[in-house]
């Protein structure tokens, strides 16, 4: 199909610039780094693997997400490549899906790599990782799925570092709806009085703003990690909707606004 | 069938700044009727609107005022590009895939099966002589080079009607003589071609028709033939004629040599188009 055809390509330009191996580089000098911190049994050694694998993957999933998805688009219109493509019969649309759909296949491989990585490095320990590990790194998936549509919607409209700096700010206030909460609460003065006009004004447009943010605390599986909890399937199954939704409306708006752009 | 290839109603392009308000007005009310079969040439000076009248035509461009169809669809539907070739103005491609890969992605995006796509790659590489540069990276590529893979893309799909923006710029000779020989080629197999140059010998040697654009405003329309003959005057080409001969020919022409061909002389492409800007820049 064609829009696979579109991801194909996305996935082969990452792949020749080289990002598994330099990721890949990055997580196994973490692995090494990990096997060198004092620990008292090896338990506690697994137990420590698998919380800076979490961390890695998601620092460096994060930023192949962003940097990939940002650059795919802007690149494309800036080398001019974007007149023959879209002079082909594949809708806007479907040139934007098969895009983001090879950036995740990416982020995918890219996972697949580092969860990989510690597998290897907790073979040599003698223990076992444990599902919960890979219940995480399926939510992280889900997280910078989520990443990846935002920022190829941000593209459709804004430059490549405009849309990459515009994608982190989403992600950080989105992790920061308690902060936006307690602000709320900070600024009804009045605390259990009546509010007054200004003070709900206030009230709801803050809230707007922070509704307006995905939460990505539902993707959050750090918590379940670090006290061992196994991670409920109902949590992973509402970060999965959770996702959908946005993923849906970020993509209908990116849609749009790719349909009636013009190549000058 | 419809016999109109390409129809333009006063089209019109002001490209705006970022607040909206009108910058250039690159073109003017457009009226075109492009043939089927047809070689048609747009000519111009740089900055006339050619490329952003080729754009508003394949839907890259919104048009600010009028319309156009193409091959019987407005422009930019999606369904029409399966029939459409299209060379830009400047070829960049993916710099980290080889001439192979390229093509088949644009094979792809046509909906080519494998099979055809990976014959029909190998048979424009050798077409566009690039056999030899096939496994290379574009981004290798020199300009003629990259000039000529644009060129196989816009084959691809065997399109029923081709645009190419100064195809020849960054071309050698013979790639300028291969494109002339693809464009004749197309319309013997009774396709058509909008081309866009300001080479005018390109334009000369191919097209049937020819419209000058300046300024964003047609000034020049009409067949190649035509706009070139000086209708009032009549040339005599005579065969090895001797002093002797030459005095008497001009008072009695015919009996002392053998007239060998009696026609309109021809003004070169080149002296048009001079005279027409001139001409449009004094009004
Ligand atoms: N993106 C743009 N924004 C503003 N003005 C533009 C833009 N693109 C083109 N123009 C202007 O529109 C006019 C026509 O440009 P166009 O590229 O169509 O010319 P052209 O005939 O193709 O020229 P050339 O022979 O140099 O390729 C020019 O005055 C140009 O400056
Ligand atoms: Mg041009």
């Amino acid at each position: 199909m064609r829009i696979i055809g579109i991801a194909k390509y996305t996935f082969k330009e990452a792949s020749r610039k080289k990002i598994f191996f330099v990721v890949g580089l990055f997580f196994l000098i973490l692995m090494v780094c990990s096997q060198f911190m004092e620990v008292i049994s090896p338990e506690d050694r697994i137990k420590l693997m698998v919380r800076l694998s979490i961390a890695g993957m998601t620092l460096f999933g994060l930023i192949s997400a962003v940097f990939l998805a940002a650059t795919s688009l802007p690149k494309e219109v800036e080398n001019k490549q974007i007149y023959t493509t879209m002079t082909k019969p594949l809708s806007r649309w479907g040139f934007l899906l098969g895009k983001a759909m090879g950036v995740i296949s990416v982020i995918a491989l890219l996972l697949f790599i580092m969860a990989g990585l510690c597998m290897i490095f907790a073979y040599f320990v003698e223990g076992s990782i444990g599902l919960n590990f890979f219940k995480a790194v399926m939510m992280l998936f889900f997280k910078l799925t989520l990443m990846v549509f935002i920022t190829v919607m941000g593209t459709t409209f804004l430059s490549f570092s405009v849309s990459a700096i515009l994608s982190l700010f989403i992600f950080f206030v989105g992790h920061m709806t308690e902060l936006l909460e307690d602000i709320v609460k900070l600024i009804a003065l009045r605390g259990e009085e009546i509010p007054g006009l200004w003070e709900r004004m206030v009230r709801a447009s803050i809230e707007l703003f922070a509704r307006a943010f995905p939460d990505f605390r539902v993707f959050s599986a750090s918590d379940f990690v670090i006290n061992q909890i196994a991670i409920p399937f109902l949590y992973m199954r509402n970060a999965f909707f959770y996702a959908l939704i946005y993923i849906l409306i970020s993509f209908a708006i990116a849609s749009l606004v790719f349909k009636h752009r013009q190549f000058t | 069938m419809n016999e109109i290839a390409i129809k333009t109603n006063n089209l019109t392009k002001v490209y705006k700044n970022f607040w909206g308000r009108p910058r250039v007005r690159a073109l003017n009310r457009l009226n075109l009727e492009i043939h089927r079969g047809e070689i048609f040439g747009l000519l111009g000076p740089n900055g006339s609107g050619k490329t952003t009248a080729v754009k508003l035509l394949l839907g890259l461009l919104f048009p600010t005022y009028g319309n156009s169809r193409v091959l019987g669809a407005p422009a930019g539907d999606v369904r029409t590009y399966q029939k459409i070739g299209f060379l830009p103005e400047e070829s960049y491609f993916y710099r980290f895939l080889n001439a192979e890969e390229i093509l088949d992605f644009y094979g792809r995006l046509f909906g080519i099966p494998k099979k055809e796509r990976l014959k029909k790659s190998e048979e424009l590489i050798n077409l566009t002589g690039l056999a030899d540069a096939k496994k290379r990276r574009l981004g290798e590529y020199s300009k003629g080079m990259a000039r000529r893979i644009g060129l196989a893309q816009a084959l691809i799909n065997d399109p029923e009607l081709i645009f190419l923006d100064e195809p020849t710029s960054g071309m050698d000779p013979i790639g300028c003589r291969e494109i002339k020989d693809i464009v004749l080629d197309f319309k013997r197999r009774g396709k058509t071609t909008l081309l866009c140059s300001h080479l005018l010998a390109d334009v000369e040697d191919v097209c049937d028709r020819v419209a000058i654009l300046h300024k964003g405003n047609l000034i020049k329309m009409g067949a190649v033939n035509d706009l070139l003959t000086i209708k009032d005057i009549i040339q005599f080409s005579i065969k090895t004629p001797s002093e002797e001969a030459l005095s008497r020919i001009k008072t009695v022409l015919n009996k002392e040599s053998e007239v060998v061909e009696i026609n309109h002389p021809a003004e070169t492409m080149e002296e048009l188009f001079l005279e027409t800007i001139k001409e449009a820049d004094k009004n």
